[in-house]
């Protein structure tokens, strides 16, 4: 886009739409007529140049012509007379005749005067030129003296009085002469009458001759070149045109200026040339024609020329020319110059123009008035929609704009109405709806409020859960833990008594039958039995057994099966030679049956006596973690009596499958929340437990570090994904299945230890999962 | 020596010794009496017997073992073995479980710790009597509840 176009665009962009509307419409208006003003005016000056032209050759012409007919006319009447007198028809040697016959001639032709000079100087003539004696005869003759009388005459041309006598000699004319020398019809110069030097005229001579070739007499017609200078003036060419006829040399013939073309030079008159004429137009073409043209001579033939000249009072015009070359066969060689002024035209086409403008202005008032009522009739509809919608914009919803027409704008009126109600509902729906979002709001608000009440109510809830479950866990290790012993304590009572019975029935046949070296075997068999150990696992006693079958069977010892099995139940596992006899000795499944029964007796009070201190000990964890009561107040506590308290009530659940190594250093007792902290390492413990399945090493170990105690809960088991490090402290991660645990172990671990000021951090990688607790002394 | 064998499971060997002076007293020559720590021993025990054509009549199993915990010991016992009586004896079971045993693995008798002489043998002997009655229908027998919790 040009930065013209985009100025445009800012400018409408920043302009009202009635100005943008008016504007294009005016524009275009203002264009086309000013285009269509222009196109005439040029037109117009074509024309007007055309017209010019033709004018000034139509006028040419009309000059040329009345120019040929007029000066024609002398010569004519020339050749009549010369007729006449040939033919005997014109005395020329009587006065009176052709004085009358010139009279007569005169009334007929338009012509100044006519006459006829004999060479004996007498002439005779007719014509008007007398001031107030209309026409007159003139006669100069031998009768009279040859002096030049002046006749008034009548209507019919007869002489009335002399009225005026003065001395004019033909032969002292131009024209005499000239006839004479060239003796043929010839032209005077052009000059001005003696008696009367206003009148400016041109004479034509014609010589007569008779048969024999004498002169008798020399006919003349005069013409008043002042009457060419009328018929210029009635030329009615334009109202500033000129037309003047001028010779070779300048001298001015006649002007359509009424001017005299002549000046009087101490009562002479003298030719004016036309440089000097009166009238500034025909002197500026003078000076322009002889500055163009330099001799006037070398005008051949119909010239056509412009010039600019300023006429006072008025601004600088062309100037239209037109100069014919006229001649005829007596000599006159003559220019005819039209001159015609622009302004005579333009005048016209000037009014023209006015007229354009005005009505180009005419036609803009109109554009611009129809142009506003219409953009008015355009934009009012959208101003008031705009107002409406800037109502709207600032709130005020309720507008309606009635706009009663027809077309788009009235559709846009509806729609905007349509627009406005709906708008209207909307905000109203929208009002409702932002009031029950409120509400919402609110009442949402309250339920979170009593969500969050919940979900602390929940999670406390789950806390206590997860400790119940802990002190469930604990309660089933501790049943389990008390019920064995005190079961074994039972069956031990009872075996006890059944053995003791059995011993009574059994002894006293036995050592009445038995020979005193069966009897001290028997003894021997008895010594060997409470010195073999009492503690041989399951597995150890299989292998006993087997051990003994076979070496008793390759001694050939019967009933091996059976001897086997009761001495390993005893876990003689010692050389069999010393009793040999005895077992070979037919007596011996009783003797084997009575050792055993009474090997049995001392097993059972073994372990009524180990059952016993079992279940003490339990009793004494479980006092020990009873004591842990919550008081809510931090007291002085031995960390490593807690980690003992909760391995002793563990027990049961490992004493298989794990192995428990303590390094428990020196450490003073810290200021803690014991019953909190038994929670920990049960926790921990119970953790490492399960993820070692039961089976492998845990070792706990208890420093002193910095201010503080730090315990270290090693398990062997699978370990933590590093992905999942970060997580098991989060409340409810867990990953047990799922409604096996709460996910909250580790978290309330985590919190009991913040509680403390303490340190919790976790280090894993398969088969060694460190836990490491930090609790300062406080 | 006897083809039919009565297995102890408990990881306290007081308490197997003790049971088996009290079934031995009771059954005397009529059975074997085997003794298992563990679930892994029980397992390695009944594969021998079962190679010396050793029948097994009743199994009773603690039920808070390091590892494997009774029920489900019981469970695969009865999948594998369906004619053999299960009992279960502990010093603590959670009641889902032992309705679990009950459900799934046709445990006879769940006795719990500590015992009386008297109440092991009789449900020995009911379950023994059951097994008997109906040997080709033990997956569809009643157990019999000795006691309840």
């Amino acid at each position: 886009m040009t930065s013209l176009q985009k100025k445009l665009n800012q400018l409408i962009g920043r302009s009202k739409l009635s100005t943008v509307l008016i504007a294009p419409f005016v524009l275009q208006i203002v264009g086309a007529v000013g285009l269509v003003g222009y196109l005439s005016f040029e037109n117009g000056q074509q024309a007007v140049n055309d017209l010019a032209y033709q004018l000034m050759t139509k006028t040419s012409n009309l000059v040329d012509q009345h120019l040929d007919s007029y000066l024609a006319t002398p010569h004519l009447i020339n050749k009549i007379n010369a007729n006449a007198i040939k033919l005997g028809q014109l005395k020329i040697n009587d006065p009176e005749a052709t004085g009358r016959y010139f009279w007569k001639q005169q009334q007929i032709f338009n012509v100044s005067y006519i006459g006829m000079a004999l060479p004996n100087t007498q002439f005779t003539g007719a014509g008007t030129w007398l001031k107030g004696q209309g026409m007159t005869i003139d006669e100069r003759s031998a009768r009279i003296g040859y002096k030049n009388n002046v006749y008034s005459t009548d209507s019919q041309g007869n002489r009335k009085k002399l009225v005026y006598v003065y001395d004019y000699n033909p032969k002292d004319e131009d024209w005499y002469p000239k006839a004479i020398k060239s003796k043929k019809t010839v032209w005077s110069a052009v000059f001005n009458w003696d008696e009367t030097p206003e009148f400016v005229a041109i004479d034509a001579g014609y010589p007569v001759y008779d048969d024999r070739g004498q002169l008798l007499a020399v006919l003349d017609v005069s013409l008043l070149l002042s009457n060419i200078s009328q018929f210029l003036g009635k030329l009615n060419i334009s109202p500033s045109a000129k037309v003047f006829i001028i010779e070779r040399d300048g001298l001015l013939i006649a002007s359509s200026n009424p001017e005299k073309p002549y000046k009087l030079v101490n009562d002479k008159a003298e030719r004016l040339n036309y440089l000097n004429s009166q009238d500034p137009l025909i002197r500026a073409t003078a000076a322009h024609l002889n500055q163009n043209f330099g001799n006037l001579k070398q005008i051949q033939k119909r010239q056509q020329i412009e010039f600019k000249f300023k006429t006072s009072g008025e601004w600088v015009q062309r100037q239209f020319v037109e100069i014919t070359p006229w001649r005829d066969k007596y000599g006159l060689d003559w220019l005819v110059v039209v001159v015609v002024p622009e302004s005579d035209f333009m005048g016209k086409i000037h009014a023209n123009t006015r007229t354009t403008i005005l009505l180009c202005m005419t036609a803009l008032a109109i554009a611009v008035l129809i142009g506003i009522l219409t953009a008015r009739w355009v934009t009012n509809p959208i101003v008031r929609l705009n107002n409406a919608a800037k109502e709207i914009a600032a709130g005020n919803l309720e507008q309606k704009v009635e706009l009663q027409r027809g077309d788009e704008l009235g559709e846009l009126g509806e729609s905007f109405n349509t627009m406005s109600d709906r708008l209207q509902a909307s905000f109203n729906e929208m009002r409702s709806l932002n009031t029950a979002l409120s509400e919402s709001q609110a009442q949402l608000a309250q339920y979170n409020l009593t969500l969050e009440e919940q979900v602390e109510r929940r999670t406390q809830e789950l806390i206590h859960a997860e400790k119940m479950a802990a002190l469930g866990q604990l309660v089933a290790g501790i049943a389990h833990e008390i019920n064995t012993p005190l079961g074994v304590i039972q069956s031990a009572i009872g075996n006890l008594s059944v053995a003791l019975n059995q011993s009574m029935q059994q002894l006293p046949p036995l050592f009445h039958e038995l020979s005193p070296e069966r009897l001290a075997e028997f003894f021997t068999l008895l010594e060997i039995a409470r010195q073999s150990p009492t503690t041989l696992s399951t597995r150890e006693e299989r292998q006993l057994k087997r051990t003994l079958k076979q070496s008793l069977a390759a001694s050939g010892v019967e009933n091996a099966d059976f001897l086997a099995d009761n001495l390993s139940k005893m876990g003689i596992n010692a050389n069999l030679d010393p009793i040999m006899p005895l077992l070979q000795s037919p007596e011996r499944k009783s003797i084997v049956q009575a050792a055993y029964t009474l090997s049995a007796v001392q097993n059972n009070s073994q372990n009524i006596k180990l059952s016993v201190e079992r279940a003490a000990r339990i009793v004494f964890a479980l006092k020990n973690y009873a004591r842990q009561t919550p008081t809510g107040e931090m007291v002085k506590a031995s960390i490593a009596d807690g980690i003992d308290t909760v391995l002793s009530l563990y027990h049961g659940q490992f004493k298989r499958g794990v192995e428990v190594t303590k390094t428990y250093a020196d450490v003073p007792p810290i200021s803690c929340y014991p019953d909190e902290l038994i929670q920990v390492w049960a926790n921990l413990i119970n953790n490492a437990i399960q993820a070692m399945s039961y089976r492998g090493e845990l070792a706990i170990a208890i420093s002193q570090k910095d201010s503080g105690v730090a315990v270290e809960i090693t398990d062997s088991g699978s370990g933590i994904p590093p992905e999942i490090q970060e997580r098991i402290f989060e409340p409810f991660f867990t990953t047990k299945p799922l409604g096996e645990g709460s996910g909250l172990g580790l978290d309330i671990v985590r919190k009991i230890i913040e509680k403390h000021h303490g340190e919790i951090t976790v280090a894993s990688q398969p088969g060694h999962t460190k836990f490491s607790v930090w609790l300062p002394i406080g | 020596m006897a083809n039919k064998a009565i297995l102890c499971v408990d990881d306290e060997p007081m308490v197997l010794t003790a049971l088996r002076d009290q079934i031995g007293h009771r059954f005397g020559d009529a059975y074997r009496y085997e003794l298992a720590e563990g679930v892994d021993e029980a397992w390695e025990t009944i594969e021998e017997l079962d190679r010396e054509g050793v029948e097994i009549a009743v199994i009773i199993s603690d039920w808070l073992m390091p590892g494997i915990k009774g029920d489900e010991f019981l469970l695969e016992v009865y999948l594998r073995f369906p004619q053999i009586v299960n009992i279960m004896l502990t010093g603590h079971a959670d009641k889902v479980a032992i309705e679990r045993a009950r459900r799934y693995a046709n445990l006879h008798a769940y006795i719990p710790k500590p015992w009386e002489r008297d109440t092991i043998i009789a449900a020995i002997e009911s379950g023994l009597e059951k097994a008997r009655q109906h040997p080709a229908n033990e997956a569809a027998g009643i157990s019999q509840r000795q006691n309840d919790e």
